[in-house]
């Protein structure tokens, strides 16, 4: 997936050019979370790599705005939880029939990661939780809330 | 200084330091193919292209299909090597006999793929 280009010509100083960015890359994240609901692999990579390119960007801005800290660290911890969900998904498409032992171990860890992935999404919303700073920043994800990724 | 010079000023010091801290990573990679230094790589080319990605309108993106190539295989590397760790941690005794050789085919493979990351990473160098 492809990130949205941003048009930097009318931005006016360096606090309203990474407002712009915070703002398109959040909202690529906001987009695609659905897909914790829906488990579908594409659906969870694209949203794996816009939570990455939302963290980037926000540990480039964190010298100059560090309430958005938290929020990266999240996006870190999102993203490291959904990468043991790929790495199991792409075992059991591989996995002989008769290692039942180790299939029926590897969807237990799958679906466990997919768990603590959507509770790490909701609890990212909570009041004072670590979102806060993003959604005060860029004037999104209010009303998403719990809930958001069951959408 | 204007708004714009500062914004512009801005943006050319941290595509500086992204440029750096890639040749740092690339050197150390390309000193030891290991995957930690793999890891370090994919990080620092990742900022990098994200960098380009955000500010496109002011930095201009440079190698990008060359830096494309080398995330790619720096990607099935790492794939790889996350499928090796998890079958070896989660793996079922009775099935131990099935598990080895697969372990030893996805070494070979990650092998392959740290080649091929070298390769792309020696032709990718950016001057800051």
């Amino acid at each position: 997936m492809k990130a949205r280009r941003i048009d930097l010509s009318v931005a006016c100083g360096i606090e309203d050019a990474m407002r712009r960015i915070a703002i398109v890359r959040f909202a690529e994240v906001l987009t695609l979370a659905p897909a914790l609901s829906t488990a579908r692999a594409r659906e969870l990579r694209n949203f794996r790599v816009a939570c990455r390119r939302l963290r980037y960007t926000l540990e480039r801005f964190t010298p100059r705005e560090p309430s958005l800290l938290e929020a990266a660290t999240r996006l870190k911890q999102l993203q490291k939880t959904l990468r043991t969900w790929r790495d199991c998904q792409n075992i059991l498409v591989t996995l002989p029939p008769e290692m039942s032992g180790t299939f029926k171990r590897i969807t237990t860890e799958r679906d466990d990661a997919l768990s603590r992935a959507d509770a790490l999404w909701r609890d990212a919303f909570a009041t004072y939780g670590p979102f806060e700073g993003l959604m005060t920043f860029t004037g999104l994800g209010y009303g998403v809330e719990a809930g958001a990724g069951a959408n | 200084m204007t708004d714009d010079r500062r914004l512009a000023a801005w943006v050319e010091s941290m595509a500086r330091g992204e440029i750096r801290a890639y040749m740092r990573a690339r050197r150390a990679f390309l000193k030891t193919a290991s995957t930690r230094h793999l890891r370090e790589l994919r990080g620092a080319a990742r900022r990098l292209r994200s960098l380009f990605d955000d500010f496109g309108d002011l930095v201009p993106a440079r190698r990008q299909k060359a830096l494309a190539r080398l995330l790619s295989t720096i990607a099935q590397a790492t794939e790889i090597a996350g499928v090796r760790r998890i079958l070896r941690k989660r793996a079922d005794d009775r099935d131990e006999d099935l598990v080895t050789p697969m372990l030893r085919v996805l070494r070979q493979q990650e092998r392959h793929w740290l080649r091929y990351a070298e390769r792309a990473a020696a032709h990718l160098r950016y001057r800051a």
